[in-house]
């Protein structure tokens, strides 16, 4: 199939003074189009930095070192910087986190759109464009008003629609949201994502979500990848890992979420998240992990298939409590 | 009592096209073991301008801030350093809250020095590393060092072991866990909890989040737009909300469990113009169940034992005053106690009236 | 897993210092190189020849006197040596209290706020509508009795600190909301202690840079004023060289050197300055800086 993004092997390595560490460690993910695929994990763990090399925004000090990224049958890191320029918003948007700091303050929220597109296509009449622009609010449960409106005249949830009306309009086929409501309260994160999934679904695009609210992944994605110091260490059906998570570190995330069932039974993760610039042999998550053993500190584990659609990278995965 | 609003709005300076900040809003912590207080809104509702009142940044424009009975604005010199001293905060973002010139010891020490808190600097020394490790650090491995060389994590439970070392009477902490990854919030948030629960320091836990408002609260006080539209037992709150907007939050919480299913109510958008419409409900451009008679401001009425409510659907209650807010409020609620809803609500009204004090 | 491990010791140190920052490297060692003139120059070299009739005048370079000599009769390479350090005199003196003073008004002026900012912004916003040069020229001329390099840079202090106040008020302004500002209120500190141990350790390499500038300026300032004929009579500064030189016709006449010597030593002055002032700038913003490797 060669729709959809699919990802092999993607590598980023950073040079710093303390030496060069790889930041994205040989990573594969798949997102078929119209298909959600969320990567999770805590600070520090490569998310972030994969959806910038997928944009290939990746500056010095940091550099991409291997891999291709297919979308559509295109590589992505084989493109000139010219292809790839154009490919930004118009076949890969990129949602940032407090994306809502981004929209330029002198400027109403509808010129915003308008430049966008006039970055990419040729000018067109201004009464189309307008009502270009006015479908595209509106398809973000904005008023059409709203595009004379300047950014601090809205809400922050607001501000986050429209950022996703500018990330949508020219029907990109992967939309990259890193972390794109985590300044947001749960009703404004709700209607946000509603947006979203809803501009995703009209255009068919694949949808790749970035965070570390593992309560949010379970409503919204339908593929997860947890990372831990850059590399996969579970991914599959949202439905598999939620049910029967093989790895360690992915029991101890879902647990560790504060929710409106455990009270009092709050766990949170030991020890403290690895420091990329520590590599070590084996597992990443040795130093921290309950279930460690000795061959784990010297033997790094590759990602194995434990069920259909179900990958892991332990040597003890969980066995499930039940039969599948 | 610890710390009282009475009546408080404030409106800020050269905004007065706009709504204000805060509404008569009326609460208190009562001294002898004062509860963890959470106080639930988003952005805009308020909250963060109720702890920056509470910690005395600015004055209300109508109404008192008290701590220990003295009105905030009239505190002398010594009185007001007493009151520096004994109500700290836990700030919200913890990489801004750290000097980048100075080690993240900086941020420990100089407190315990304005506050003469430490005889000399061995005992400043030993303190410190008291404090990290009664906030599960480890000294060796957070102090000495730049903030930058620190995780989040990290820095935020130093912040926690700053509110430990200074052992203050009332602790504002004003989304203390909100820029930290949802996995180590659980950690923090006990860190907090075990101040009120072992050192006896009340706190104000300023949240847009009700999930772990649950977890650490004792009573919660929803906001909306500056005006508290539900309080009550946290149990109480979360397992029967009686105002839309708590409905509405609560029902927007998206759960890890796909057995679960994320927003049935549906919602309104609300509009874009911000111009302050002074009168009726201030959720009534969002509320599903919206009627003719929401164009009139609702007040507070007691809906269940030591549960109030501002909403039209419960206008049938009568209606409660400051005093008796606050002493509704005040009544001792600790998590784990369960509170059943009575059928009439008279005779817990009777003994609020009165005003009775603690 | 590639590791490239980091030389160790001092000259490494300072190898990777001049290879991340090289405008800094070079602007320094340019000064250092202009402060060894000024210095050290005087003990190989007897500067009182800087003095009228201490040669014979409008000589060419030669052995004797390697930058040649004015139609006064002074030795101009001592007459650089001297004219060096008396203008970066006057360049440190003025820039200092235009820098100092703009710190304190600036910082001050953005933490309090209220009436305190308002007079600040009030009387920077009128006082940078005067033009400079032509006050200090009106200045300079009602004061020709005591007028040395001294008085001079203090003239051009008192409208130095003009710009440094808006542009450093404009970063208190920012630094104003920082979150380690709330906590030191917390911690019961007063106004002036926060300004000056908080937020002023964190200006310093804009402050540094804001200093250099205005070394500049002053030095710019003084050059002109010298130049028009309202500096010292009695004291070589590079501007009344060029003041002698103009009154003299030395174009004309074809004395190259004399025009030559105080264009080239402010030329590298000015160069070296720059240089200092881009390479404070990228210490200044992170963003600025050069990467290491890849």
């Amino acid at each position: 199939m060669s729709a959809g993004l699919l990802v092999r092997g993607l590598s980023v390595e950073y040079a710093t003074d303390a030496g060069r560490f790889l930041a994205v460690d040989d990573i594969d993910i798949a997102v078929p189009p119209g298909q959600r695929l969320g990567l999770v994990g805590e600070s520090g763990c490569g998310k972030s930095t994969t959806a910038l090399a997928l944009l290939r925004m990746i500056r010095p000090p940091g550099r991409i070192v291997g891999g291709a990224a297919l979308l559509d049958g295109i590589d992505l890191m084989g493109l000139s910087t010219a292809q790839m320029r154009q490919t930004r918003l118009s076949r890969v948007s990129y949602i940032p986190q407090g994306a809502m700091n981004s929209l330029n303050p002198v400027t109403p929220i509808g010129t915003q759109i308008a430049d966008a597109i006039a970055d990419h296509e040729k000018r067109s009449p201004r009464d189309a464009l307008s009502r270009r622009i006015v479908a595209a609010l509106q398809a973000v449960d904005l008023p059409a008003g709203a595009a004379h409106l300047y950014p601090h005249q809205l809400s922050g949830g607001m501000k986050q629609r429209a950022c996703i009306a500018i990330a949508t309009i020219l029907h990109p086929r992967l939309i990259i949201a890193d972390e794109p409501t985590s300044a947001l309260d749960v009703v404004s994160q709700r209607h946000v994502m509603e947006m979203l999934g809803r501009q995703q679904s009209q255009t068919g695009s694949s949808l790749i979500l970035i965070g570390h609210d593992m309560g949010l992944m379970a409503q919204f994605v339908d593929h997860l990848a947890v990372l831990y110091a850059g590399r996969v260490v579970e991914a599959g059906t949202v439905g598999e890992i939620f049910l029967r998570p093989r790895h360690p570190y992915t029991q101890l995330l879902i647990d560790s979420v504060p929710t409106l069932a455990n009270r009092g039974r709050l766990r949170g993760l030991p020890g403290v998240a690895a420091s990329l610039s520590q590599v070590l042999p084996g597992c990443a998550f040795a130093p921290r992990c309950p279930r460690v053993s000795p061959r784990c500190a010297q033997d790094r584990p590759a990602p194995a298939p434990l069920a259909p659609d179900h990958v892991a990278a332990c040597h003890h995965p969980i066995e499930p409590a039940h039969a599948a | 009592m610890l710390l009282e609003l009475d009546t408080v709005s404030k409106r800020y300076p050269g905004r007065t096209a706009q709504a204000p900040a805060l509404s008569d809003v009326n609460l208190s912590l009562p001294a002898e073991s004062p509860p963890i207080l959470a106080i639930v809104g988003e952005s805009g509702s308020g909250k963060s301008t109720l702890g920056h009142l509470a910690l005395g940044f600015f004055a209300p424009t109508t109404g008192a801030v008290r701590y220990c009975g003295a009105d905030l604005r009239h505190l002398g010199g010594a009185e007001w350093r007493r009151f520096r001293r004994e109500v700290q905060a836990i700030p919200q973002d913890p990489f801004a809250s750290y000097n980048p010139f100075y080690l993240v010891d900086h941020a420990l020490e100089e407190p315990l020095r304005r506050f003469g808190l430490a005889r000399n600097r061995g005992a400043c020394r030993r303190m410190i590393e008291e404090a990290c490790a009664g906030v599960g650090l480890n000294p060796g491995d957070t102090l000495g060092r730049y903030p930058h060389q620190l995780s989040g994590g990290q820095r935020q439970r130093l912040m926690v072991a700053r509110a430990l070392l200074l052992q203050p009477r009332l602790l504002i902490a004003d989304e203390p866990v909100s820029m930290v990854d949802a996995s180590l919030r659980a950690t923090i948030l006990g860190n907090i909890a075990e101040l009120n629960r072992r050192h006896g320091i009340g706190i104000l836990y300023i949240t847009h989040d009700l999930t772990t408002a649950y977890h650490i609260a004792d009573a919660v006080v929803v906001l909306y737009r500056g005006h508290v539209v539900e309080f009550g037992p946290t149990e109480t709150v979360i397992a029967a909300p009686s105002h839309p907007y708590t409905q509405l939050l609560i029902d927007s919480i998206p759960w890890p469990d796909l057995s679960r299913s994320w927003g049935s109510l549906p919602l309104r958008t609300a509009v874009v113009d911000a111009t302050h419409d002074a009168d009726g409900c201030p959720f009534r451009a969002r509320c599903p169940v919206t009627s003719l008679v929401c164009a009139q401001a609702p007040t507070l009425r007691e809906a269940a034992a030591g549960h109030a409510v501002s909403c039209h659907l419960f206008d049938t209650q009568p209606p409660l005053d400051g005093a008796a807010q606050s002493a509704l409020l005040r009544q001792p609620h600790r998590a784990g106690t369960s509170h059943k809803r009575p059928d009439g609500a008279s005779d817990t009204l009777t003994a609020a009236s009165k005003g009775t004090k603690p | 897993m590639m590791r490239s491990a980091p030389a160790r010791g001092p000259g490494a140190g300072l190898v990777r210092f001049a290879r991340r920052n090289p405008e800094l490297t070079l602007g320094l060692v340019l000064m250092a190189v202009l402060v060894l003139f000024a210095f050290a120059g005087p003990l190989v070299w007897d500067i009182d020849t800087a003095d009228p009739l201490s040669a014979s005048p409008s000589r060419p370079p030669s052995l004797a006197h390697p930058f040649g000599t004015d139609s006064q009769g002074r030795d101009l390479l001592a007459a650089a040596m001297v004219g060096t350090w008396l203008t970066i005199k006057v360049g440190l003196i003025a820039g200092g209290i235009g820098v100092a003073v703009g710190a304190l008004l600036g910082f001050l002026g953005a933490y309090y706020g209220g009436w305190l900012d308002s007079a600040i912004v009030g009387v920077v916003d009128v006082g940078l509508t005067i033009p400079a040069l032509l006050f200090l020229v009106v200045f300079g001329s009602a004061f020709r009795e005591g007028l040395d390099t001294t008085t001079i840079a203090l003239m051009i202090g008192t409208l130095a600190w003009l710009s440094p106040t808006r542009q450093i008020r404009a970063q208190a302004l920012v630094m104003r909301q920082a979150g380690y500002v709330f906590l030191a209120q917390l911690n019961g500190a007063g106004g002036l202690r926060i300004v000056l141990s908080e937020m002023m350790p964190n200006l310093m390499p804009y402050l540094m840079a804001s200093f250099v500038l205005a070394i500049s300026q002053a030095i710019l300032a003084a050059v002109g004023l010298d130049a028009l004929g309202l500096g010292p009579m009695d004291e070589p500064t590079l501007g009344m060289t060029i003041y002698w030189m103009l009154a003299n016709s030395a174009f004309i006449r074809g004395y190259w050197w004399w025009v030559m010597t105080p264009i080239a030593v402010l030329v590298v002055l000015f160069v070296a300055l720059y240089l200092v002032s881009i390479g404070l700038d990228v210490i200044a913003n992170p963003r600025l800086r050069r990467r290491l490797g890849t």
